[in-house]
């Protein structure tokens, strides 16, 4: 028999969240092995997964490739069944994407919440014009109503009504489908077949019926009948579909009919530049090119060799072939924007191999100190267009973004999303929750997995949860939660990335709200961008150039030195002599435990050797075993060689070529393509290839076919064949986190101008620090700790002297002294600056006449472009009326503007001059931010709480007046120092008084405890025990169950090595100590980086309570520390494509828990 | 069924109703005067479930049971029996046809109407190897109704470790008024 041609355009993904049961690539691939000529996706409100689908069809393996439609099942909130809809042309697209967009934003009245789609039947109507509809209807409905829909969706200007028709083994099936027929006929609209498909294979019914379970809410011996009763809602062969339907046979050849009648595919969305950053009468290239010798002009004074200035006309000729000149000029155009409000940023990533983008000032590479790929940011066979992301200050990327919107408007910006997949820890969860496993259960296999980005869990991990791995529900969970790894479940925004277009970019990708206010961002991710070929920016926030620029402003305010970063002095061999001595705290990317273990072995003494230890630290050289064959050859004890061809295959140098720079070992991203064009010949696609599969951690996976491609391509040249596999085996090392070296070079700047703060102006790097946070590694203690040892005074907070933020104040001495300021305080209400600017940014804006152009309303801000802005700070703050309701945000200025008008002298008049509420009378006192009025903690704290309360009723007054006692009453008993110790670190996280060890050195000592400063190269081979407070714990990604642990105490720290058979013996104390006794022996490198590798280890948390007792009652129970466990050097976390995830950050550990019983 | 007339009158009719079980329940036993629950499950034997009436009257009386069309047949019958009742099939149609006869307690019944298949997987979390039931709603020549099913799945589940097909066990699980 003749099997009839059958399309089904009913499917759902799981980009339906918590519904579908299959991605998107899976239908394309199963439609392929099927013979289904056609698929229609239609997701429930959304086009988020048909990009996914879409690339698919290029994946070799999909042999038959099916036409792919493009649609939605819209799900209405007014009662109309749920309609598919599918768009002739992409005309009718732009209209499917703007009902979409309706449905998610609303309008400017009611606010719809993220994630949510509010459409009704005539939102429908309205953007009928073009499309394809097809009614559904769900087991039971009522004919009259479905009849008044199909009238109404006739007489619209829809290109075609169907009213669809699934047989699902539902009992009544036959009767059903008459009952439908009859329908169709009186409604004048064909039955259209679909098996109303929610996965690809009936083997995923388990996996769905979690998905319901999940989403609602509840347990699967609970749920009931919501489950779908059988296995049938896969996508089944057009043979198959056919017998289904051989009544109807009709039904099935609509399917075809459906399909032909649309014409449009992806392919159609031609993406257009946005115009704005071209003045009128210029083109785009002709002002790029004006600017890139204006550039020239200013940051070489007209005076370049040649080799730069051919490199320049080669770059601008190359983007005039491939006309990017528009993205230049819009990153141009957002940077300007960020100079002018003094905004330090500086370009990242594959950007930094432009010239043109470094005289643009896009970029502070500079291209005669590195050498430039270009071929890496922009290739003809690349065809991509390049991308550019460009770094901001954390804390005032805000306004970047803000700008961006206002420029293009919302219709033509927005933020693109990421998409948050399960990973294994939430995965068995949820699961485990579904099928009705006890929290702890599901929790201790949650634990097991530490946070990893690795495929599902093995027996042994099962084993490590103290759970049977045979138990058939737990293997059920550990299974199912396996196939439930990477699926999405929600769209969030990114880290920054936009998208801008010239037209409406609502015609191209719905756009939704975000959960923030005032953003908004598209359904697709940057992958689904990418492969589109839109333009994206990347708006990116770091840290560091926060804290570089309050450094430049401090220390320009106190020292009258006004730096910037083109200013820094560079190679000034000091500063390399600090790197060299792993003195780094603080210190941009190289601050880490592990950084700090290779500056000393690595030896950076110039530009490039920061470059190398910036990209060599992570895990991908580690994982790929770059890092020790690099230092042994450059400690000289192994020769430098570079393996060659066989001389009639190629140049024996080709691979020197590629590799002296870094000793005959790749590093960079670059050079592993390199290799693979050089050494195996790869064309470029195929190296784009391969460069795709290492960008993306998702892709691990399919790096393997790359595999036996440049293996042989080696060997067949000449190479090798065990270099061959060792060049593959690094390659493949570099995972998705091999640095580009131009992005190593970017960073390697904010390396060398931290470490040249660190080292000249400790006080201004210290109090920059930590008026940044949270950003960097380590808390405030630390930081602190080693400003202090670095000879910096450190002063504690003070309501006479101290500000919101951590200030300087002038000394005698060397250095500033650096003054806590308020915001150090746990609860302490105060306003950021920073915030407060972009909310004067953002009201003047809607207070703008309208028609006002961005610039003109920029010109008349503080600190607008030509306004002549103060050389050392951003816009001030204007004193803006700021009502009473910022009594309650405004602690700090309070009492700033108090002690202006008149000293405080005690405790009484500083409550009263000003009216802050007693619970910050509280917060100061027990801060001890009283001295100056002569009171310490206690006494602050007992004349705090005389006060009368905030607002007293009348009929109370009097009487709490004479409730006061007698001013000569007995004097309090001195609070001992450990409390004090204690108290500070319960309210500020650090203390200037001393360190809790302290307090128990001599009954450590009494037990031959050694101090930390004492695990130390001279003590070498010895076994010791040694105590401390637990810092830090990191478990690196390639070294498999070690654990580095960090103790701290009053001598300083210790690193602690656990190796995983200690590790299983003693994975409470590690996992919940705060207060931890390790004996080990010490082993200490030829370089003296020292470690105590642990052998036994002690929980002693209970001796930190005993430090602190008194009738405020701060004893509590020490509960254990967070279990939290860091990567080594993760960066995944900052990975653009990586979820921000739910770890707590070292720098945030409590190593004391705040007083509960506290009022 | 009691009537519901005003609060106090279906008090009485209650109390009557539990006076009646009571004295029922005294003569035979309180584990054998039954009410039925229905349960949220697709599984049928586990759709209703029978507990003693003397605790569990308000209960049953409170319940709700999957809402029916009043114009449509009934899809499952009025008495189902407690295990279903193996029954010969000599042919059916593959994959999804209704057998054309029947022999249930020896007596053989030839199929006139059928309406079906209903398929009804198994609960594939609990323990034990579980077949897709197809069920049948077919009527037989003198009119008498059957719920009856195909234990298992051909192409799928009916296979031996060889992956060759077995035969399928044909049950009535329960009849129509």
């Amino acid at each position: 028999m003749n099997t009839p041609a059958y399309a089904e355009i009913g499917i759902t993904t799981n980009f339906s969240f918590l519904r579908g049961g299959s991605d998107p690539r899976a239908y394309v691939h199963q439609a392929s092995i099927l013979g289904i000529p056609a698929i229609g996706i239609a997701d429930h409100n959304t086009l988020a997964g048909i990009v996914r689908a879409y690339k698919e069809l290029d994946n070799a393996e999909v042999l038959h490739k099916p036409k792919l439609l493009i649609g939605a099942r819209i799900v209405f909130i007014d009662g109309t069944p749920d309609i598919l809809v599918y768009s002739r042309d992409r005309a009718a697209y732009g209209r499917l994407c703007q009902l979409l967009t309706k449905g998610k934003r609303g309008d400017d009245i009611t606010r719809i919440e993220k994630g949510e789609c509010h459409l009704g039947f005539d939102d429908l109507l309205e953007y009928a014009e073009g499309q394809l509809l097809a009614l559904t209807l769900p087991h039971r409905f009522e004919p009259a109503k479905a009849l008044e829909v199909l009238a109404k969706l006739k007489a619209s200007r829809a290109e075609g009504v169907w009213l669809a028709a699934s047989l699902l083994y539902r009992g009544d099936d036959r009767r059903r489908l008459a009952q439908l027929d009859d329908l169709a006929t009186k409604a004048d609209v064909p039955l259209l077949a679909t098996n109303e498909v929610l996965y690809h294979h009936p083997a995923r019914r388990p996996l769905q019926d979690v998905l319901t379970c999940i989403r609602e809410k509840t347990t699967i011996e609970a749920i009931g009948r919501k489950l779908e009763a059988n296995a049938e809602r896969f996508l089944k062969t057009p043979r198959e579909m056919a017998r289904l339907f051989r009544d109807f046979p009709d039904a099935i050849a609509e399917t075809m009919r459906f399909a032909r009648k649309i014409d449009f595919s992806l392919d159609q969305l031609k993406y257009q530049y946005p115009d704005e950053p071209v003045p009128p009468g210029k083109t785009a290239q002709g002002h790029l090119e004006d600017l890139t010798w204006a550039g020239v002009q200013k940051y070489f004074g007209g005076n370049i060799d040649d080799k730069l200035r051919a490199t320049l006309h080669k770059e601008l000729a190359l983007i005039a072939e491939l006309k990017y000149a528009h993205y230049f000029l819009t990153v141009h155009d957002i940077v300007h924007y960020a100079r002018s409000q003094n905004i330090l940023c500086q370009g990242r990533g594959s950007a930094a191999n432009s010239a043109v983008c470094y005289v643009l000032g896009i970029t502070s590479v500079d291209p005669t100190k590195v050498d430039l790929l270009f071929e890496r940011f922009i290739s003809k066979e690349r065809l991509e267009p390049p991308d550019i992301d460009v770094d901001f200050e954390h804390s005032r990327r805000e306004e970047v973004m803000q700008y961006v919107y206002r420029r293009y408007g919302r219709h033509r910006a927005a933020i693109i999303a990421t998409v948050i997949h399960y990973r294994p820890r939430s995965a068995i969860r949820d699961v485990g929750k579904a099928l009705g496993l006890t929290e702890d259960v599901t929790a201790a296999l949650a634990d097991t997995v530490w946070g990893s980005w690795g495929k599902g869990l093995n027996d042994m991990q099962v084993k490590q949860a103290g759970l049977d791995p045979n138990n058939p529900m737990i293997s059920l969970a550990v299974e199912l939660a396996t196939e439930l790894i990477e699926f999405p479940r929600h769209l969030s925004q990114h880290v920054g990335g936009y998208v801008l277009t010239q037209d409406r970019l609502d015609t191209y990708v719905p756009i939704g709200n975000a959960a923030m206010d005032d953003r908004t961002f598209i359904e697709w991710d940057k992958d689904d961008v990418d492969a589109l070929n839109m333009m994206k920016v990347d708006v990116l926030a770091l840290g560091m150039l926060t804290c570089i620029r309050k450094c430049f402003d401090l220390i320009d305010k106190h020292k009258g030195e006004r730096w910037v970063l083109a200013s820094v002095p560079q190679d000034d061999p000091k500063v390399y002599d600090m790197l060299c001595r792993g003195e780094s705290l603080g210190v941009f990317q190289v601050e880490s435990r592990a950084q700090m273990n290779m500056l000393p072995r690595l030896k950076p003494r110039t530009f490039y050797d920061l470059v190398i230890e910036v990209a060599i630290v992570r895990p991908g050289p580690i994982q790929g075993d770059m890092v020790h064959p690099y230092l042994r050859r450059r400690n000289g004890q192994e020769q430098v060689s570079y393996p060659s061809p066989s001389p009639e295959h190629g140049d024996k140098d080709e691979l020197y070529k590629v590799l002296h720079k870094t000793m005959g070992v790749p590093l960079f991203q670059e050079q592993a393509m390199r290799i693979a064009i050089e050494a195996a010949k790869f064309t470029p696609e195929e190296a784009n290839g391969l460069r795709r599969s290492m960008a993306t951690f998702r892709n691990v996976g399919t790096i393997g076919k790359y595999e036996d491609k440049l293996i042989g391509n080696m060997v067949a040249r000449g190479y090798d064949p065990d270099f061959a596999r060792s060049c593959f085996d690094q390659i493949k090392g570099f995972g998705s986190y091999g640095f580009p070296e131009s992005h190593a070079a970017s960073f390697a700047q904010l390396v060398y101008i931290s470490s040249w703060l660190k080292h000249y102006h400790p006080d201004a790097f210290c109090c920059g620090l930590l008026n940044s946070q949270p950003m960097g590694f380590y808390a405030p203690a630390q930081i602190v700790g080693d400003a202090r040892k670095n000879g910096v005074e450190v002063r504690d907070i003070d309501v006479s002297y101290s500000f919101a933020q951590n200030t300087l104040e002038n000394t005698d001495n060397k250095y500033c002294a650096v003054r806590l300021g308020f915001r150090q305080i746990d609860g302490f209400h105060w306003l950021d600056e920073d915030e407060e600017r972009l909310k004067q940014i953002q009201s003047s804006f809607r207070g703008a006449p309208k028609g006002a152009s961005p610039e003109s309303i920029e010109q008349h801000l503080p600190g607008g472009m030509d306004s002549g802005l103060a050389p050392s700070g951003a816009p001030p703050l204007r004193n803006c009326a700021m009502g009473n309701d910022n009594v309650e945000r405004d602690w700090a200025d309070r009492i700033v503007a108090a002690r202006n008008r008149r000293p405080f002298t005690s405790l009484e008049d500083f409550a009263r001059d000003t009216g802050l509420p007693k619970r910050a009378l509280i917060l100061l006192a027990d801060a001890d931010a009283f001295r100056s009025l002569g009171l310490d903690r206690r006494e602050a704290l007992w004349q705090v709480r005389r006060l009368p309360d905030d607002v007293p009723l009348p009929l109370f007054e009097a009487a709490t007046a004479r409730e006061q006692p007698d001013e000569h009453a007995k004097p309090l008993p001195v609070m001992p120092r450990p409390e004090q110790v204690v108290a500070d670190y319960q309210t500020i996280r650090l203390s200037l008084k001393g360190h809790p060890m302290e307090f128990l050195r001599e009954m450590f000592t009494r037990e031959r405890v050694v101090a930390c400063k004492d695990v130390s190269h001279e003590n070498e081979r010895r076994r010791v025990r040694c105590a401390g407070v637990v810092l830090v714990r990191q478990r690196p990604g390639s070294a498999s169950g070690v654990v580095f642990m960090t103790l701290e105490d009053e001598t300083g720290i210790a690193n602690v090595v656990v190796w995983p058979k200690i590790m299983e013996r003693y994975r409470k104390e590690v996992m919940g100590a705060r207060l931890i006794l390790v004996e080990g022996y010490i082993q200490s490198s030829p370089e003296k980086v020292t470690h105590l590798i642990a052998q036994r280890m002690i929980d002693r948390s209970h001796d930190l309570i005993g430090l602190a007792s008194d009738a405020l009652s701060r004893k509590h129970p020490v509960s254990a520390g967070a279990a939290l466990i860091e990567h080594l050097n993760d960066d995944r976390r900052d990975h653009a494509d990586s979820p921000a995830q739910r770890i707590r950050h070292p720098r945030d550990v409590r190593i004391l828990p705040p007083s509960r019983d506290f009022h | 069924m009691q009537e519901q007339r005003d609060l106090d009158a279906h008090v009485h009719d209650n109390d009557e109703l539990s006076a009646l079980i009571d004295r029922i329940a005294a003569r035979i036993g309180g584990k054998r005067v039954v009410v039925h629950l229905p349960q949220d499950t697709h599984i049928p034997e586990r759709a209703v479930l029978a507990a003693p009436a003397q605790h569990h009257l308000a209960a049953a009386m409170q319940a709700e049971w999957p809402a029916r069309t009043e114009s449509e047949p009934p899809l499952r019958p009025l008495r189902l029996f407690d295990r279903p009742e193996p029954i010969k099939v000599p042919f059916a149609t593959v994959p999804d046809g209704a057998p054309h006869q029947f022999t249930w307690r020896r007596a053989l019944h030839a199929v006139v109407r059928v309406e079906g298949p209903e398929r009804i997987a198994m609960e594939w979390w609990r323990e034990g190897k579980q077949l897709t039931r197809d069920y049948f709603r077919v009527e037989d020549a003198e009119g008498l109704r059957f719920w009856i099913f195909r234990d298992g799945l051909y192409d799928s589940e009916l296979m031996d470790e060889e992956g060759k097909p077995v035969p399928a066990n044909w049950y009535v699980h329960g009849l129509f008024a």
